[in-house]
Formats: structure tokens, C-alpha cells, sequence
């Protein structure tokens, strides 16, 4: 499976102040995480447009490489992968309040990370937590219902729209809800991010919810 | 006559508007192209970072003229070159190519 990873100059050029990288294809660069395919870059950032041609670009400015990483996860049995998604989560964190105006896309960030990666099992390494977390998303990322792929485009497709300033931090999250159930868990953090755009926030949200109630 | 190097290009209501709709026909490259404006870095600073793009000027003039994006100010001839400089003298590691390098091989920037 062919992943990009940032190079020495690209990893310089993500966090630097003094890039020269303009800034969205700097945030483009910060996606880069060495494990998320290309494929699925393309997939959940098609409202860029050519996101091939993005992630080449960079490559051709020596700020990513493409490199062969293993194997996509592959549970050894359906009770081995019900086992590890039924392990106790963290609880999920309170919502902020309505009235609250200092909202910002770290605390949705932080909900959903809470609520999305499931717990270590006793004995395994730190690193192989990690990567079990990750490959555990990956699985379940495949196993998307056209109905939630419908509703996470559309809300990438808002964000990229109406919030370009925080479009990439929570297109990253988004990527990772994997059910409508973590999507109905984490929608309050959304609405409360969204809703200073207007009332075509409010039409959106709608939208979301009428799926929810007719799916869940 | 400012050098399309210099120009800061802006997304205009009707570029955000092409943007949202999304079964406006436009060409993917260009729609990338649309995307990526962000109204502060002029065009010489888009060009060693998008070499797949290439002839990138002619992708702006284009936004331009379908009125997706508008001249919204430009930076002074000594800021591009403060910018190429920063690109040329990057680490002996660095791969970045050439900004004039992009100019040349695209057959860009006329003069305006």
C-alpha cells in the first residue's frame, strides 16, 4: 500500500513560520501522515479537486516521498475485531455550552478523540496500541455505509466552504468518524463549531439530524 | 504594467459560489487551482509548489477571466525576490526547485 510521509524539508516547511508554503497546501502538508493511503486522501479530500496532483506537487518540490507501507490491517478473526471495538472507551468529554463563543475546533477535536480510540489492551506496548487503533479505524473506515460516507462528504464539503481557516484539523477528524453512532456522539461539538456561519449552517445540521433519525 | 509574479489573486462571491455548487462544470485542475487562493501569497509563491499544475499562469489568467478570482493587491518586486533567494538558498539537502527554473519551463508571467 503506497503511503506519503513529509521529508526533513517538508516536515521544516509544515511548521516553520518562516515557509514559504503557502498556507492551505501547508495544511495539506500536515495531513501527510505516512499511513493514511493516498487513495483515501483523494477520497475524503475530493473538494480540493486534484488531490493527486497536489500530493505530486509536493513530492516534485521534495517535501513528501512515497513509500511502501505494510500491509492494511486485517483482523485473524470477527471475534479478535468485535473484542477490540468493544473495549471500555474514555468518557466522552462535556459539551460545551451553547452560549459559549470561545468554541474552537480543538475541543471537537478533543471529543473525538476520546470517543474514537479504543483502549490498549493490557500487556501491549504503547506503540502497538497505536497502531491497532489506527488499523482498527482503517477496518472499520471500509466497512462505511454509503449513508454515513454521504454525510461525513457533506460535512467535509461545509467545512471546506465555510471554514476554510480550520478545514484541515477536522477534515482529519472526520476522516476517522466510523459510524453513525460516533457521528451522533460528536455532532454537538460540530454544531456548536459551525453555527457561527448562519443560517445555511442550520439547514446542514438539519440535514445531518434527519439522517441520524432515520438511520440510527 | 505589474508582473502576474507580483499578483495576489483573491476568490471573488462568484468563485466561492462555483465552489459550493458542485455540479458546476470546471475543470478539475483549475477547480485545485480555485481552491487553493488564499488571497495573501502572490503567484510566484505558488509556482515551485505546484509544478503538476504547469503552465500555472495561464490556469490563474483563466480564473481570472471566468471572474472566479480578482487582482486584490501585489507585493513589491523585492519581495519576490526575498522569496526566490529563501528558495535557492535552501539547506544542501533541499530539492526545491529553481522558482525562475518554474518560470521558464511554463512560459509565464508576461509582463501585464
Amino acid at each position: 500500500m503506497a503511503v506519503f510521509v513529509r521529508t526533513e524539508e517538508g516536515q521544516e516547511a509544515a511548521y516553520s513560520p518562516h515557509s514559504a508554503l503557502p498556507r492551505k497546501l501547508k495544511s495539506i502538508l500536515k495531513v501527510i501522515d505516512g499511513r493514511t493511503p493516498i487513495d483515501t486522501f483523494e477520497k475524503n479530500l475530493s473538494s480540493f479537486g486534484d488531490v493527486r496532483a497536489i500530493l505530486q506537487s509536493l513530492d516534485m518540490a521534495g517535501l513528501i516521498k512515497k513509500i511502501e507501507s505494510a500491509a492494511p490491517f486485517a483482523p485473524q478473526s470477527t471475534a479478535e475485531f468485535d473484542e477490540l471495538l468493544s473495549k471500555p472507551r474514555k468518557s466522552v468529554a462535556p459539551a460545551a455550552s451553547a452560549s459559549t463563543s470561545t468554541f474552537v475546533a480543538d475541543d471537537w477535536a478533543a471529543t473525538r478523540s476520546a470517543n474514537s480510540i479504543p483502549a490498549s489492551v493490557p500487556g501491549m506496548s504503547a506503540w502497538q496500541a497505536s497502531e491497532l487503533a489506527t488499523q482498527a479505524m482503517t477496518a472499520a473506515r471500509l466497512q462505511h455505509s454509503p449513508v454515513l460516507q454521504e454525510v461525513l462528504d457533506s460535512m467535509a464539503n461545509f467545512v471546506l466552504t465555510h471554514l476554510p481557516e480550520q478545514s484541515f484539523q477536522i477534515l482529519k477528524e472526520i476522516e476517522e468518524i466510523t459510524s453513525l453512532e460516533l457521528l451522533a456522539v460528536t455532532l454537538g461539538g460540530y454544531e456548536q463549531m459551525v453555527a457561527s456561519v448562519g443560517e445555511s449552517s442550520v439547514l446542514h445540521l438539519n440535514s445531518i439530524k434527519q439522517t441520524l433519525r432515520n438511520n440510527l | 504594467m505589474t508582473p502576474l509574479s507580483e499578483v495576489v489573486f483573491g476568490i471573488t462571491p462568484a468563485g466561492y459560489a462555483a465552489l459550493r455548487n458542485a455540479t458546476e462544470p470546471m475543470d478539475l485542475r483549475l477547480k485545485t487551482v480555485l481552491t487553493l487562493v488564499d488571497g495573501v501569497c502572490p503567484v510566484a509563491q505558488y509556482v515551485p509548489f505546484l509544478m503538476a499544475f504547469d503552465p500555472l499562469a495561464e490556469k490563474f489568467y483563466i480564473l481570472e477571466r471566468m471572474g472566479y478570482v480578482k487582482r486584490i493587491g501585489k507585493v513589491n518586486s523585492s519581495a519576490v525576490s526575498g522569496f526566490e533567494q529563501s528558495v535557492l538558498s535552501g539547506t544542501s539537502k533541499s530539492r526545491l526547485p529553481r522558482i525562475d527554473a518554474g518560470f521558464k519551463e511554463s512560459g509565464f508571467l508576461p509582463a501585464l
